[in-house]
Parts: C-alpha cells; sequence; structure tokens
C-alpha cells in the first residue's frame, strides 16, 4: 500500500516537473514614479508553454482551460483583448509599456488552412461572445458595423506556416466601463488567482481609485510548419496608475499604501518572481533598498531599474517597498514631452454638421512616418472628400490611402492614412460629418448622454527609445526590453474618444404623435372620403333626406337665425367629364 | 371635420368670414388687449407654477460638503498675493495665475487671442486667457466642466471682482484632492471681459477652421475636455459677501436649463447665502405668498427689458450658444460690517454645485429652456406666455387673410359682372409683379444696410475721406438709408389691388417675424408685439381720414431709429442733468450713434442679432408699411380707377 502511494508521488513529482519544462509562468511588476508624481505600477503575467502537437491544448496545467479551448476550436492566433477606464496622459507620463484604447478594446489575427472571410467574421463574432463570458465584459457587442480590418496600422507578433494568409478583426467599444466585475473574472485566469503573488495586490476596492487602469489578455502562437510543434504565450496585464496625493494625501507612497496591502508573497507555480523599480531619476529613496541595480541602454536613453527578486527575498512573507521622496521642495517640475503624442477632439456649433480633428504631434527633431487610423461609427456619416491633412497652412502629401466607406447599420468607416510629421510640428487631420437622427430604438439608454466615438490608433516607428518600455516583440517577459537597442521602436498610441451629442428626439413624443396621428386619420377619413367621392350638392328643403346629427344641427341654426331661412338656390357641381 | 365639408368656408359670404369681416377692427383690437391683459395675468399665482428640479442625477445638497477652513485661508492667502500681483503688473498677472495652477496640480495652457478691430484703420488688440485643467480621475476625459473668472484690472469702470480668481483656484485647490470627479474641470480664467470668453469658447469649439477669421482671431487651444456640459462663471467682488446675484440672460436672450437655476437656488439656500435672480439687499428668499401681482410683474418686466436687448449680462451669456448651461454668481460686497457670507460659505456652495453637476449622467435636457423667474421659486414656462406672443402674431395672420379674402371677393364680382351682366370694363386682374419688386426692394434695401454697416471697408473710406470716426460713419450710413426709405414709396406706383397684395404680403412677413423671434426670445418679441400690433391693426386701404391720419403718424413714430433714438434721449437724460439744448442733442447724437455702432460690432464679433433683425425685418417692414400707407393717402386723392359704378 504504502508502496503503491509512494509510486504515485513519484509519477507525480516526475509529472511536475516535466510540465514545469514545458509550461512556464513568471510573474514581474514594474513600479515607475512618473514625473508629475504620479506612480505607474505594471503587473505581467506571462505563461509560456511548448507543446508538441496541438492535442496538447487540451491537457491545461498553468493555462486557463478556457483560453486552451479558444485556441484549440478557432483559427486564431493572435488575440489581444484590453479594458481600460481613463486615459493614457503621454505628454506627463510618457509611453506605457502596453498602450490601449479606452473602453474595451480587441483585435485577433485569424491564420490557418483554407479560411475564408466568412469563417473568419462567424469565429471573430464567436471569439468575442466567448470573452464576453470569461471577462464579464460586453464585448458580445462587437459585430461586422463596429469591426474594421486595419490594413498598415497593425503588424502580427505571432508565427505562422508559412503560404497561409492572415486576417485581422479590430474593434473598440469605448462605451464600455470598466470595473471589479472585470477584474474579478480576469484575476481567476491566473494559476495563484489573487490568493497568493503579485495578483494579491489587486485589490479592487484600490484599483479603482487609480487615475487610469488598464487589463489585457494577450495570447500569440508561434507554430513551426513542419514539425507542428507549438509555442503560446499567454500574457495578462494590469497597469495602474495612482496619484499619491488622493491616496494618503502626501507625496510618499509605499506599496501598502496604494495597494491597500503588501505583497503576500510569491505565487509558488511561477518560475520568476521579480519587481522591477524605475530609479533614473533618483527623486525617492527605497526602503528596503535593493542590491540589485541594473541599468538599460536602450536607443540612447539610459534607465536605472533597481529589481528585487521576490523569490531570493521574501517567498512567504508580506513585503513592502516604501517610496520616500528626497527632496522635501515642493518644485513644480517641467516635464519634457515624449516624441510623439495625438489628440482628438470634435469641432462643431450646433447639431448639424462638425468636425473631427486629430492632431498628431511631433516633438522630435526629425521627421516621423506615421500611420492613423480612424474608426468612426456608422452613424457618424463622415465624408471622406473634406479630409485635410495640414501642418499650419501647408497641405501634407498621404502616402498610402486606405478608407473603407461606412454603410447604415452594417459596417464603420474605416481610415487608414500614412503621412509624415515634419520635426517639431503638429499636423491636423480632420474631415466633415454631419449629425443624424437614428431610430428611435436605437438611441442608447440615457440617450441624451451622448454616442461614443472610439479613439484613433497612430503608429509610428520610433528612431529613440525616450520614454519607451515596450517589450521588444521576440521577447516577453519584461527584462527582455533590457539593453534592446533597435534601428526603431514600433508605438502605438491612442487618442481619446469622443462624447458625441446626437440630436435626441423628446421619447415620450412618439406616443404622442402615435395618439395624434391615429385620431387625426380618423377623424379626416370620413369626411375626406365623401369629399373625394360624392357630388356636392346644397339642398334647401331635403331635411328628409338629412342624417340625424344634421337635423339637430339645422334645427338649431335655425333657432339661432330665428327660422329666418331664406331660400337658397339648388346648386349642383357637376364633376368634369369632358 | 366638418370644417373640411362646410361650405361656408369656401364660399364667399360664410359665417365665420363675414363675422370675422364685420368685426374685424374690434376683434383685433381685443386680441391686442387680451394679450395684454394674459401677460398681466402672468403674475398671478395660478399662471405660473413653484420651481421644481426634473433632473433626479442632481440631487442637490445630498452629499456633505467636504471643503474646510484651510481652503478659506488659502482663498484669503491667494487674494492678498493677487491685490499685490494685480498692483505691480500690467494686465492680467499671468505668471503668478500658472504658477499657482501648476502648484495645485492643474494642466495649464495660455490661449492668445487678436481681435483686428473691423473699423477705425484695422487697430489690433490681443488678449491671452490662462486654464488650468484638472482630468478627473474617472473618466478619459470625454465630458467638462468650466469654472470660469474673469479679470478685470483696477481701473476698470466695471464692478471690483478680485476675489473671483481666490476662490477659483481655492476651489480648484480642493478640487484637486478629491478621488470622485467623473468630469473634467476647466479652470479658466479671461481678459477684456466678454471678447476673451467668446475668444475662448471660439477656439474650443471650432479650432480656428471657421471662414471668417478677419475679425477675431481665436486660433486653437493646446488642450480639450471633451464635451463642455456646463459653466460656471464667478463675478466675486470681495471676500466679504452680502449677497449673491444669479444673472442668467445670455447673448440674444438664450437662458441656462431652469434646473440648473434651480439647483444653484437649493445649494445657496443651504448654505445660507442669501442668493437669487435680480437680488438686491433687501429682498428676502422665498417670500412667494406675501408678494403681491405688482411685485411679480415688475420682476417679471425686469427680466424681460434685460433679456431683451440680446446683450449677455456676464460671461456666462457666451455659452449658450454651444448650449453649455452656464450661469454668473455674482457675490455682491457687504457694505456694512454685518457680512451674510463669508468665503467659507461661497466655496461650500460651488463644491455643492459641482458635485451636483458631477452627477449628472445625461447633459441638461429636461426642464425647461424657455421661461421667465417670476420669482425665486417661481416661474412662467413656455407654455403659459406663448398666448401673449400668439395673440399679437394672430392679428396680423387674420387682417392678412381677410384682405387676401377681400380682395378676392372684389376681383370676382367685378369679373363677373362683366360676363353676366354685360357692364362695360376690362376684366380685372390682380398684378403682382410691382408688389413683389417693391417686397424685393425693401428687403433688398435692409440687406445693403446690413452690408454697408458691416463692411469695414465703407467706415475706412470715410475715415480716410472725411475724417469720420467709426461711429459718425455708421450714424450717416444709417440716416442715408432712412432717406432712401423715405423716397421709396414714390419710386413705386400702385394701383389699389396692387397696394393690397402688399399689405398683405408685408402683414405676413411681419407676423412671421414676430413669431420667429418671440419663439426664440420671448421678451424681445414681446416688447416688438406691443409696438407693431397697433400696425397691424389699423394698416388697411381705404379708411377713413381720420385713422388714416392716425395710421400715419403711429408708423412714423415707430421707426426703428426713431425707437433707438428714444433710448439715446433716455439714456443720455438719465446720464446728464441741466445740459444746454444744443449739447443734449450732441450728447444724443453721440449715444445713438454709439447703440447703432455698437450694434454692429457686437453682430461682427459675438453675433448678436440686435442689428440683424432691425436691418433685415424692422427695417424694410417700416418701409413697407409707410409705402402702403402714403400710397393709400395718393389713392384717396386721386380718383379710384376701381370704383367706376
Amino acid at each position: 500500500m504504502f508502496s503503491r502511494l509512494k509510486f504515485c508521488f513519484l509519477i507525480l513529482v516526475i509529472s511536475v516537473n516535466l510540465s514545469e519544462q514545458s509550461e512556464q509562468y513568471h510573474e514581474e511588476l514594474f513600479i515607475k514614479p512618473l514625473p508629475n508624481g504620479f506612480v505607474n505600477t505594471f503587473f505581467q503575467f506571462t505563461t509560456r508553454w511548448n507543446m508538441a502537437s496541438r492535442e496538447d491544448l487540451l491537457h491545461t496545467k498553468l493555462t486557463p482551460r478556457p483560453i486552451a479551448e479558444v485556441l484549440y476550436n478557432y483559427d486564431v492566433k493572435e488575440l489581444n483583448i484590453a479594458l481600460t477606464q481613463g486615459l493614457w496622459r503621454y505628454e506627463l507620463w510618457g509611453y506605457p509599456v502596453v498602450d490601449s484604447a479606452p473602453g474595451a478594446e480587441a483585435w485577433a489575427w485569424f491564420n490557418g488552412d483554407n479560411l475564408t472571410e466568412s469563417h473568419v467574421s462567424r469565429q471573430w463574432k464567436d471569439l468575442t461572445s466567448t470573452f464576453s463570458g470569461i471577462l464579464c465584459a460586453s464585448l458580445n457587442n462587437i459585430d461586422e458595423a463596429n469591426t474594421v480590418q486595419p490594413k498598415y496600422s497593425f503588424r502580427p507578433r505571432f508565427v505562422a506556416p508559412k503560404n497561409t494568409k492572415s486576417f485581422i478583426k479590430y474593434s473598440t467599444l469605448p462605451r464600455e466601463n470598466v470595473c471589479t466585475e472585470n477584474l474579478t473574472p480576469w484575476k481567476k485566469l491566473l494559476p495563484c488567482s489573487s490568493e497568493q503573488g503579485f495578483a494579491s495586490l489587486l485589490n479592487s476596492g484600490y484599483v479603482h481609485n487609480t487615475n487610469y487602469h488598464s487589463v489585457k489578455v494577450a495570447i500569440r502562437t508561434f507554430q513551426e510548419a513542419k514539425t507542428g510543434e507549438l509555442t503560446m504565450e499567454l500574457v495578462l496585464s494590469a497597469n495602474l496608475v495612482f496619484d499619491p496625493i488622493l491616496i494618503s494625501s502626501s507625496k510618499d507612497y509605499s506599496i501598502r499604501k496604494i495597494f491597500g496591502q503588501g505583497l503576500n508573497g510569491v505565487c509558488p507555480m511561477s518560475s520568476s518572481s521579480k519587481i522591477y523599480v524605475d530609479i533614473t531619476e533618483d527623486k525617492f529613496e527605497l526602503v528596503p533598498d535593493s542590491d540589485d541595480v541594473k541599468e538599460s541602454t536602450r536607443g540612447a536613453s539610459t534607465t536605472k531599474f533597481a529589481i528585487y527578486d521576490m523569490k531570493v527575498i521574501s517567498p512567504n512573507d508580506l513585503f513592502n517597498i516604501a517610496f520616500v521622496k528626497k527632496d522635501k521642495q515642493n518644485l513644480v517640475p517641467i516635464i519634457p514631452p515624449p516624441i510623439l503624442t495625438a489628440h482628438r477632439y470634435i469641432l462643431a456649433k450646433g447639431q448639424e454638421e462638425g468636425k473631427i480633428m486629430t492632431e498628431v504631434t511631433n516633438n522630435h527633431w526629425a521627421d516621423l512616418n506615421v500611420v492613423l487610423q480612424e474608426n468612426i461609427p456608422w452613424f457618424v456619416p463622415s465624408y471622406m472628400h473634406t479630409l485635410t491633412v495640414k501642418n499650419g497652412n501647408e497641405v501634407l502629401k498621404i502616402k498610402e490611402f486606405h478608407y473603407i466607406p461606412g454603410n447604415d447599420r452594417e459596417r464603420p468607416y474605416h481610415l487608414e492614412i500614412a503621412f509624415t510629421v515634419p520635426a517639431k510640428s503638429t499636423v491636423k487631420v480632420y474631415f466633415d460629418f454631419d449629425y443624424i437622427f437614428l431610430k428611435w430604438t436605437e438611441y442608447p439608454p440615457d440617450a441624451n448622454h451622448g454616442h461614443y466615438i472610439g479613439s484613433a490608433v497612430v503608429t509610428a516607428l520610433l528612431p529613440v527609445a525616450k520614454n519607451y518600455t515596450t517589450i521588444p516583440v521576440e521577447g516577453y517577459l519584461f527584462e527582455h526590453s533590457f539593453n534592446a537597442s533597435r534601428p526603431s521602436y514600433f508605438i502605438q498610441i491612442h487618442t481619446e474618444s469622443l462624447l458625441l451629442s446626437l440630436p435626441t428626439p423628446d421619447f415620450s413624443m412618439p406616443y404622442n404623435v402615435i395618439c395624434l396621428t391615429c385620431t387625426v386619420i380618423a377623424l379626416a377619413f370620413g369626411p375626406i372620403h365623401s369629399v373625394t367621392t360624392k357630388i356636392l350638392t346644397v339642398d334647401t328643403d331635403g331635411d328628409e333626406n338629412k342624417g340625424f346629427i344634421k337635423k339637430v344641427i339645422g334645427k338649431i341654426r335655425d333657432k339661432i337665425k330665428g327660422k329666418k331661412s331664406a331660400p337658397k338656390e339648388s346648386v349642383e357641381e357637376k364633376p368634369k367629364s369632358e | 371635420m366638418g370644417i373640411l365639408t362646410d361650405p361656408s368656408l369656401s364660399s364667399n359670404d360664410g359665417g365665420i368670414v363675414k363675422v370675422l369681416a364685420q368685426h374685424k377692427k374690434k376683434i383685433c383690437f381685443l386680441l391686442y388687449i387680451a394679450s395684454l391683459g394674459w401677460f398681466c395675468c402672468l403674475g398671478m399665482s395660478d399662471f405660473n407654477h413653484s420651481a421644481y428640479l426634473s433632473e433626479n442625477a442632481l440631487s442637490p445638497g445630498l452629499v456633505y460638503t467636504e471643503i474646510t477652513r484651510d481652503s478659506e485661508k488659502l482663498a484669503q492667502q491667494y487674494h492678498t498675493e493677487f491685490l499685490h500681483e494685480r498692483e505691480n503688473h500690467k494686465g492680467t498677472p499671468i505668471p503668478w495665475i500658472l504658477a499657482k495652477m501648476k502648484q495645485i496640480g492643474l494642466e495649464t495652457h495660455t490661449h492668445n487671442y487678436t481681435l483686428n478691430y473691423p473699423f477705425g484703420g484695422g487697430k489690433v488688440f490681443t488678449g491671452t486667457n490662462i486654464y488650468g485643467i484638472l482630468r478627473a480621475p474617472r473618466i478619459g476625459s470625454t465630458e467638462g466642466i468650466v469654472y470660469s473668472a474673469p479679470f478685470r484690472p483696477k481701473d476698470s469702470l466695471e464692478a471690483d471682482i478680485s476675489a473671483s480668481i481666490p476662490i477659483l483656484l481655492a476651489f480648484a485647490e480642493s478640487a484637486r484632492r478629491k478621488n470622485y470627479w467623473a468630469k473634467d474641470f476647466i479652470f479658466l480664467v479671461t481678459d477684456n471681459e466678454q471678447l476673451g470668453i467668446q475668444a475662448w469658447l471660439e477656439a474650443y469649439h471650432l479650432g480656428g477652421l471657421q471662414n471668417d477669421q478677419g475679425i477675431l482671431n481665436s486660433g486653437s487651444l493646446p488642450a480639450r475636455a471633451g464635451a463642455l456640459q456646463a459653466a460656471l462663471n464667478l463675478e466675486i467682488q470681495g471676500m466679504e459677501l452680502d449677497y449673491i446675484n444669479v444673472k442668467v440672460e445670455g447673448l440674444n436672450g438664450g437662458l441656462p436649463n431652469l434646473d440648473y437655476f434651480n439647483l444653484v437656488q437649493r445649494i445657496t439656500a443651504k448654505e445660507r447665502i442669501s442668493a437669487g435672480y435680480k437680488q438686491t439687499a433687501g429682498k428676502m428668499k422665498y417670500t412667494t405668498h406675501s408678494t403681491k401681482i405688482e411685485d411679480n410683474l415688475k420682476h417679471i418686466l425686469s427680466m424681460i427689458l434685460t433679456q431683451a436687448n440680446c446683450v449677455p449680462t456676464g460671461n456666462h451669456g457666451l455659452f449658450h450658444q454651444y448650449r453649455i448651461e452656464a450661469l454668473t454668481l455674482q457675490g455682491i460686497k457687504a457694505k456694512s460690517s454685518h457680512q451674510r457670507a463669508g468665503v467659507l460659505s461661497v466655496l461650500k456652495s460651488i463644491e455643492g454645485i459641482s458635485r451636483s453637476l458631477n452627477n449628472l449622467l445625461e447633459k441638461f435636457h429636461q426642464s425647461f429652456f424657455f421661461y421667465i423667474l417670476v420669482h425665486n421659486d417661481r416661474f412662467i414656462s413656455i407654455g403659459d406666455y406663448m398666448p401673449c406672443a400668439i395673440l399679437f402674431v394672430a392679428v396680423f395672420f387674420i387682417k392678412s387673410f381677410l384682405m387676401w379674402h377681400d380682395l378676392n371677393k372684389k376681383v370676382d364680382k367685378w369679373n363677373d359682372d362683366i360676363y353676366d351682366k354685360k357692364c362695360e370694363g376690362e376684366v380685372l386682374e390682380i398684378h403682382y409683379m410691382q408688389s413683389i419688386v417693391a417686397f424685393a426692394c425693401a428687403i433688398g434695401l435692409g440687406l445693403s444696410l446690413n452690408f454697408v454697416c458691416k463692411n469695414g471697408a465703407v467706415s475706412e473710406f470715410f475715415a480716410v475721406k472725411f475724417g469720420f470716426t467709426t461711429e459718425n460713419t455708421v450714424a450717416i450710413v444709417i440716416l442715408c438709408f432712412v432717406l432712401v426709405g423715405l423716397i421709396f414709396p414714390f419710386l413705386f406706383k400702385f394701383d389699389e389691388l396692387e397696394l393690397k397684395v402688399l399689405q398683405i404680403g408685408s402683414q405676413i412677413f411681419v407676423g412671421c417675424v414676430l413669431l420667429t423671434v418671440s419663439l426664440l426670445n420671448f421678451s424681445l418679441g414681446f416688447l416688438l408685439g406691443i409696438f407693431l400690433t397697433p400696425l397691424g391693426i389699423f394698416n388697411e386701404v381705404g379708411q377713413n381720414k381720420v385713422m388714416k391720419y392716425l395710421n400715419s403718424l403711429y408708423i412714423i413714430l415707430c421707426h426703428p431709429v426713431l425707437v433707438i433714438y428714444y433710448f439715446a434721449v433716455a439714456i443720455t437724460e438719465q446720464n446728464f442733468d441741466n445740459l444746454a439744448f444744443k449739447d443734449f442733442i450732441e450728447k444724443v447724437f453721440m449715444a445713438f450713434s454709439n447703440i447703432a455702432t455698437y450694434g454692429v460690432v457686437d453682430n461682427l464679433i459675438y453675433g448678436n442679432w440686435m442689428f440683424s433683425i432691425t436691418t433685415l425685418a424692422l427695417f424694410p417692414a417700416w418701409i413697407l408699411y409707410f409705402s402702403a400707407n402714403l400710397r393709400d393717402w395718393a389713392l384717396s386723392g386721386s380718383s379710384r380707377k376701381v370704383k367706376v359704378e
């Protein structure tokens, strides 16, 4: 009996060891004190799984089952879903590790044998519906009417067998409110859930006191065409920006203060568990300090990180890092803006017509090539013949132009243009649109709040990596961004989403109108019918032929006139028959 | 529905038409009196409603205010610094305000604008607005609220409002420390009174892309905060206040949503500040039951007079054109030591208003946009006051209908006579052409007056050639056109039928103008109606001589220029006593030309309608009425062609 148990245990240990080899889980936390006193925290939970064949997807260990099933059932090779509350302020905060649009944003790459457009559309619909359930978000509202297929803006980050065609689907739901109900199911995708490890810091109550928070699910796959070997990478990331003044009304802060509790050990399933603190600015004294300080030089800008390897420091106990401001003077910092920023707004007076204006600013000393993607919902009829790209008064040349006009209730307006933003200048891109009335059932609840227009996406290759912390495409851990110098740095930034007040009907009006119209039609039908079908004859003494009511009216009229009824001529109007 | 088949209406001598035609003078006069009577009734509590909040999301005063004494102290400190800065700094103390906003933690920007003054040889004015945006933690900059405070230099003729900016900053400082804001707050300091705010709003909503770049060059803004939901303008005169006057009237008589006004009422009442519309020192709050009709009517009339001149009473008034609900809190400085409201209660009110506005999910759309305030807590809705305007307008349409009816009857009868009884004479036809030409000419005259006045080149020409000032040029241009208007009737020769057609046209024209104006700005429409309706009543071809004399006299007295002239006289009379006759005339002429020039400039810069209405509607209408009257005299003098038998 005992030996059998022992044998079982042995098998268990072996299998665990095996799984550790093929499936790895890493947790990382990146903390960066921002120049304006805010603090950016970025959690990344990475699961990487090498498997011999696709069938292995059905036997999950660290990877959540629903995600593996999605990969198994659909031809999706890369999937990104982000739920974001608030807006990333590039001017003040630099660039985030992972950028996402306000509200919900989703895009996926599909690749497979004999895949057709209609297959992809159906799979996309199924996929978003599935994730709607997994993340408790309204992703099921994604359909053909708000999905576009970017041509230039998005690049695949997966590897697929050669000679196959890839399809992309991109959609945003700017109205989506991101809340605790999304965070809880998101945390459940983690191997340790929120019990242990870095995820224990994500307390709902504190997460929603942030100025910006974004949770993201990113999946990508690498497949060898010959061997059929498959690597799956699941990255769950959360990006939170705190304002210490709102939390503790002082400029000092600590992990415990901003998250509500200290770090509760590490996740036992994890292969690595590290905290990176950006100490380039050196404004804070870290308590406890870290001995492991690394310098990363990337694209001519050097960043210093203090690294806390939690597996070594405190695998089981509560842990806290305090940030104490060194310089107590109340100085207002001058923050140099990042190289590329973008803003968008509506220009309109009244509710008849307006302009959607996107400003792309290049603060660099050299020209920058950018691709701008506009995804305008169908209820904002836009006129692309009015599209203007201007730098000051100079009209710029559009290098690439991709435009799919929208169609009411079926397809959004999708515009992608490539142009060069000259050095140290702001390019304005604008076009006209009309305000329209929708069908009265198409207004959302709280119709007078307005309709949202999703953010525009600006894509560029930056020449320098200032403020740039994105992990390179071949890497998957935060530390892979260290010293990762490249000729250029791919960046995608999002503008604000817009709130558009469409003219709204008075919603009690349809009822009134229906009642009134019915009454009027009912009352008018009889007389109009008789006028148009009968010959009018004014009768003098035909009282016998009159109806009851007319008799009564006639009598009353006679009485009023004092029974002075003068004989009238009988007039007959004959229909013209000639 | 018998109305459709009732032969009495379609035949010539129908019942209703007959009654109308018989008693038209009486009926029209009765309608006029009824309108005035209805207006007087509006003061009675049965004709107006008590105020209530329609928008539940506002829930005023539901939260405890969190602003503390520290903010009050801060405001006082800012005030001292501000006074010092204003003393030492010419113009807006931009660096000081920017520094304070940055310290608070706002995203700060400046906005420069240029005004190329359309007259007077290209004078150029520049100004700078400063604004700081508090980015709300709970939203991605899709919605915003504006808090504005105008900067007034010390030597300004207007009341000193030095406490506005310190209070604005103190509120910003306390708001910065809260995490519940769901709308971005823009704290805006403007200069040059209404010009600054107009430039800022244009820059925000038109982004320097508007076609008419010539006059106010407002450019674009470096940062925005999405769709603006509401605005609060502060004109606080001192750190110790007696009461707060809430100003609502905007450009062209626009008003903020009644919910917003009521919200301010509730919040200030909660903070125990005496506040209200046209508040005065002695006025008590919530005294509806004891107020008499006379007091109510006085209050209504004072609102009507303020609203009718189309000029905003404060910086809030320019927000309305972009459908942003806005009003001004004008804090009146305490004269005696008996102070009623301190800075803390003002700050608490602002916080209370902000928190209610912050709750708004939808923008203001409930309650009323068209109303007249009877009292702080009573109002007249559009449905209740519109009958006044409708009754006025009815006069014009009834009269024109009867004239039309009369005209057709006459022509038909004449022609029937020719056919049936073989009378001698030609077939009578109505010639519309000349009437239409006359009508078009009158409108064209108005248009050209409008164009010439607004064109800078004309005033430049006069300035260069004769050395006239802009005011004189405008006055002279107007007088020239008035002269043309006086000659106008002699250019046309109408027979009776054409004259009638012309009259019908002018009646309908004035009726339509009156209806439109009173829908958009009831006060102006009502005042116009009082003056114009008698014209409609008495204007008729072939009356007896006394009526004709009266009519002519009334028409001449009602000339738009003369009406402006009366105002000029009244203003001069009020401002200068004991002037010699010659000086008086000079002053009156100056006042007149000033009024006219302000009208033109307001129209060009702000889009004030007053000048357009006067030149495009009232002036042509007057010409038409005048012509009809004058030709009528001429016709009655000569033998009437039409009256053969």
